[in-house]
């Protein structure tokens, strides 16, 4: 039974062909288990980011957000060198300069936080009769995980609707 | 909603940000849902995740006028408005190949010379 680590990896629109897409999810995979072992089963959820969605420096964003998470407790050299790595073939393969991509690897209680948060915030209602539907074994966040389920749930006459719910990595 | 209303709410996001922790405006990036089914009476929610080591103070700071950038730019009422502020070990986060510094220690890193831009600042007073 192999181990399920989500990464959630969040582009703009346009910014890579589908071919490109496989490629890097494909070293993304052979990376994460080449640095934490055979035993994981790495899912990439991609999500592209229409224009006027993403914004760095308050102007208009070019950066691609990569999340994953890995076992509590993985020392810093072992975090960083997979990170490097990562950073090294993306920024290689996608020519992006280095300020355009942002990875995000945190302890996996850590991102079971995250996603609690993300769920918190949503009408209480949802949880257990449509968010869980959604959500993977792993419990990573997931926006394509939350967008699935907006349009889900605006099939149902019985949902309100927000307005806007902006997320925010300012560091 | 508009662009320009985007624009100017994620302008001021990164200039309260920056105005009150010193943070690179390189380091604020703000990305907006529409359609969520939020909570009732909320009509929009902020989910941050910031570089943990900043005082309760700091943070109770930033809520408070992230509080008041969404209200303002949304013109909705405070109470209608909810944020979430999560703490990330900085180390656990990489820009192009770099990890990013503890919160104050920027002036020691490659993105110490970048400072926020007069034009965001004048977006958050």
């Amino acid at each position: 039974m192999k181990n399920p680590v989500r990464a959630n990896c969040m582009i703009q629109q346009g910014q890579l062909t589908d071919v490109q897409v496989r490629h890097l999810e494909s070293q993304l995979v052979m990376t994460y288990r080449h640095h934490f072992g055979s035993e994981w089963q790495v899912r990439v959820v991609w999500l592209s980011l229409p224009p006027g969605q993403a914004f760095v420096e308050g102007r208009p964003s070019r950066s691609s957000t990569i999340q994953i998470a890995v076992p509590d407790g993985t020392d810093d050299d072992k975090r960083h060198a997979f990170m490097r790595d990562v950073s090294r073939f993306w920024l290689g393969y996608t020519g992006c300069t280095r300020d355009e991509l942002v990875l995000s690897v945190p302890d996996e209680s850590y991102a079971l936080r995250f996603l609690q948060a993300n769920m918190d915030r949503f009408d209480p209602r949802l949880h257990h009769d449509e968010f869980q539907f959604y959500v993977g074994p792993v419990g990573t966040p997931c926006l394509f995980t939350r967008l699935r389920l907006a349009r889900r749930c605006r099939r149902s006459s019985a949902m309100r609707w927000r307005a806007l719910s902006p997320a925010c990595t300012a560091t | 909603m508009p662009q320009e209303q985007r624009d100017a709410l994620a302008r001021a996001i990164t200039g309260v940000h920056c105005d009150l922790t010193g943070a690179p405006a390189i380091f604020v990036q703000v990305l907006y849902g529409h359609e969520l089914p939020l909570r009732p009476g909320v009509e929009a929610h902020l989910l941050a995740n910031t570089r943990a080591g900043r005082t309760d103070e700091v943070n109770a700071t930033l809520k408070r006028q992230m509080t008041g950038a969404l209200s303002t730019h949304l013109g909705v009422a405070a109470e209608q408005t909810s944020i979430t502020l999560l703490e990330i070990p900085a180390r656990w986060i990489m820009e192009g190949g770099d990890v990013l510094p503890e919160p104050g220690a920027e002036a020691q890193s490659r993105w110490g010379g970048q400072e926020v831009a007069d034009e965001e600042k004048a977006h958050v007073s």
